[in-house]
């Protein structure tokens, strides 16, 4: 009887074919006013064009917010949003939070207490007491 | 705390005198509760160490002794006026007023009755009377307050109150500001001179247009213009100016300096030819009259020594080489061969006395005026037709104190300002114009408006926010995005308005929401009138 092959599956995993990047949509809010929004106003002059010509696959809205504190809200492809206020911050401050919700998926933030994350199963198989060395009184 | 009684008397003087017991006031203000002496009683007394002491006279000999020896120490030998003198005795001259001792008092003006005032009846009603309060009176209240703004004398202010923006208007005060400045340079006097804050004219002089510019090889600006100007000019700036001065100092010589100088000045302009050399030789030429006769007119006051630190300007030394050509000449003299002697001899007086340096002007201005009279070739001169002439770029700016007088005097003008760091960067005449006319374009102040503003700039080298308005990916909201502009996006909105409608509930919208205020605001007036 003639073995048939292993059927190989393209493995449903973000990077391993094609990435695609978390983020789809990043809301810029600013004030006209408030003088916490100087950062994010300086930010948007002078970086947002080189940010948004480095990624476009993400849609950019740029929205004064009138007496509000000035934040970037992401949206991502699991369906949430994360927000991050950027009140008082500088030109440069705004550009390194607007690339940390770029880099984010829209998963919580979680503590990670384990060293790997894996979905292959061990290498070495789990412990039991049955099978090791033996301890002889 | 436990309420202590306090004694009638204090006890402290029936007490004998031990200094260990006596607790020294100032010390004990910030000692903690245990190192507290005894409770003494009162301070209404003013306790001293001393107190008790003037009971018997030795003490009080050697106290008064004592507080000699320091007065003697401090203020000298003589005793301060008023040792001795006894201020509750009744004869003691303390107790006289100064107005009986003769001294002169300061005493208000006392009105005087019924003058002006007339019959005076109090008012029952209001009628005619000046009627106080209310938001208009307080605005004009706050007005008054900053400052007569002399809305219809338009001299006396520094600059118009409103920001010029036509660009006809800037255009003139552009060409004025510099015709005058060079002008100034030309005459080698101090180019902010121009804009003297007394040197008012809201018109613009008719001369200036007569004024042609050149744009010279080297980069500099040149003017064409007639000596009337330049003398009209200059009386109008130096004269007043030096006026001023003088009568603040009361250093006449001055005016009389300027004069000469500014007599000088037409003379070189006027007599530019090889042949009058003569008259330059006797006023200006030689440079050995120059300083001689700059020194005459420096030391004409020996009583009063040079004060380094007046405001008075030095007359500067004839330089032989100037910066600014005149191109074409507008007057041309021929010399008549018998000037030399008299002036001459006026040049020697000249370095004698003071009296001659008067004599000298006239006679040099009346010399010119013959000379002028004898041969004169004008120049009709052509009315400039402003920028178009010359173009501003090609001149270069690299004085700072042109660009300083230019900027002043165009803030004079147009009441618009230059920024210091746009004026360091400016090197031509065209880059301050086109700072000017954008200083007279209001900047946008929302972001929004500056983004299009940007955009709507023509060769940018450096691309910037105006990419922002190409990218495919981004959008710019003029206004706030609320939850309906979000449903709209998306399409839901249609389907909620549909269903609101469809229960009768209201629908509200960014638009909607006024026009249900007005129709609820019209339906309770007409319920008003109703019930009235």
């Amino acid at each position: 009887m003639p073995l048939s092959a292993i059927r190989t599956v393209a493995k449903p995993q973000n990077g391993v074919g094609a990435f695609i990047l978390q983020c789809k949509r990043l809301d810029f809010h600013y004030c006209d006013w408030a003088g916490s929004s100087r950062g994010m106003k300086k930010f948007i002059k002078t970086n947002l064009a080189i940010f948004a010509k480095r990624n476009p696959q993400i849609e950019i809205t740029v929205s004064p917010r009138p007496n509000k504190h000035p934040v970037i809200i992401g949206h991502y492809i699991n369906g949430r949003q994360k927000a991050i206020c950027v009140r008082n911050m500088t030109n440069n401050e705004v550009k390194q939070k607007a690339d940390l919700l770029r880099h984010a998926s829209g998963e919580k933030l979680q503590r990670l207490n384990k060293p790997v994350m894996s979905l292959n199963e061990s290498v070495r198989g789990i412990w039991s007491p049955f099978h090791g060395t033996k301890i002889q009184i | 705390m436990r309420r202590i009684p306090r004694p009638q008397r204090p006890i402290e003087n029936l007490l004998p005198y031990y200094p260990s017991w006596r607790p020294r006031l100032v010390c004990f203000t910030g000692f903690p509760a245990r190192y507290r002496f005894s409770p003494t009683s009162a301070t209404f007394s003013s306790s001293t160490r001393y107190n008790g002491i003037f009971d018997g006279k030795p003490d009080k000999k050697k106290h008064q002794a004592m507080v000699r020896r320091w007065q003697k120490r401090l203020l000298g030998e003589s005793e301060p006026i008023g040792a001795h003198v006894d201020p509750y005795d009744p004869t003691s001259p303390v107790r006289i007023t100064p107005e009986e001792q003769g001294e002169e008092q300061e005493m208000l003006e006392e009105a005087e009755d019924g003058e002006g005032l007339g019959e005076y009846e109090e008012a029952v009603t209001w009628d005619g009377l000046e009627v106080v309060g209310g938001e208009k009176w307080a605005k004009e209240f706050n007005e008054w307050q900053k400052g007569d703004k002399l809305r219809g004398w338009e001299g006396s202010a520094y600059a118009p109150q409103t920001k010029v923006t036509e660009q006809s208007q800037l255009n003139n005060a552009f060409l004025r500001a510099v015709v005058e400045t060079y002008m100034l340079i030309q005459a080698k006097q101090e180019p902010t001179l121009a804009s003297h804050p007394e040197r008012f004219s809201s018109e613009d002089p008719t001369w200036i247009y007569n004024v042609k510019l050149h744009a010279a090889p080297d980069g500099q600006l040149e003017l064409n213009f007639p000596p009337e100007a330049m003398k009209e000019f200059l009386e109008e700036v130096n004269y007043r100016e030096a006026k001023e001065q003088a009568v603040e100092e009361g250093l006449e010589e001055v005016v009389e300096e300027y004069i000469a100088e500014e007599v000088h000045a037409e003379a070189e302009n006027s007599s530019h030819e090889p042949g009058s050399q003569s008259i330059d030789n006797a006023i200006a030429g030689s440079t050995d009259a120059v300083p001689t006769k700059a020194a005459a007119l420096v030391k004409q006051n020996e009583k009063k020594p040079f004060d380094f630190m007046s405001n008075r300007p030095v007359p500067r030394a004839k330089r032989e080489e100037s910066t600014m050509t005149v191109d074409e000449v507008t007057e041309t003299t021929t010399v008549n061969p018998e000037s030399p002697s008299p002036t001459a001899e006026l040049e020697a007086l000249a370095s004698t006395s003071e009296e001659a340096v008067a004599t000298m002007r006239t006679a040099v201005r009346n010399a010119i005026e013959t000379l002028a009279a004898q041969s004169i070739s004008i120049q009709n001169p052509t009315v400039s037709e402003g920028p178009e002439l010359v173009d501003y770029y090609e001149i270069q700016l690299t004085d700072p104190q042109i660009k300083f007088a230019l900027s002043k005097r165009l803030l004079q003008l147009t009441s618009l300002r230059i920024t210091d760091h746009l004026l360091n960067n400016s090197s031509t005449l065209g880059d301050l114009y086109t700072h000017l006319l954008a200083a007279a374009k209001p900047k946008p102040k929302k972001l929004i408006d500056q983004i299009r503003a940007e955009g709507e700039i023509q060769d940018k080298v450096k691309p910037g926010m105006e990419d922002l308005l190409r990218l495919p990916n981004v959008k710019l909201k003029d206004k706030r995005v609320t939850k309906v502009d979000k449903e709209r996006e998306v399409g839901r909105w249609k389907v909620i308005e549909y269903a609101l409608r469809e229960r009768d509930l209201p629908v509200f919208t960014k638009d909607d929401v006024v026009e249900d205020r007005l129709k609820m605001e019209r339906r309770k007036s007409r319920l008003w009138a109703r019930a009235v």
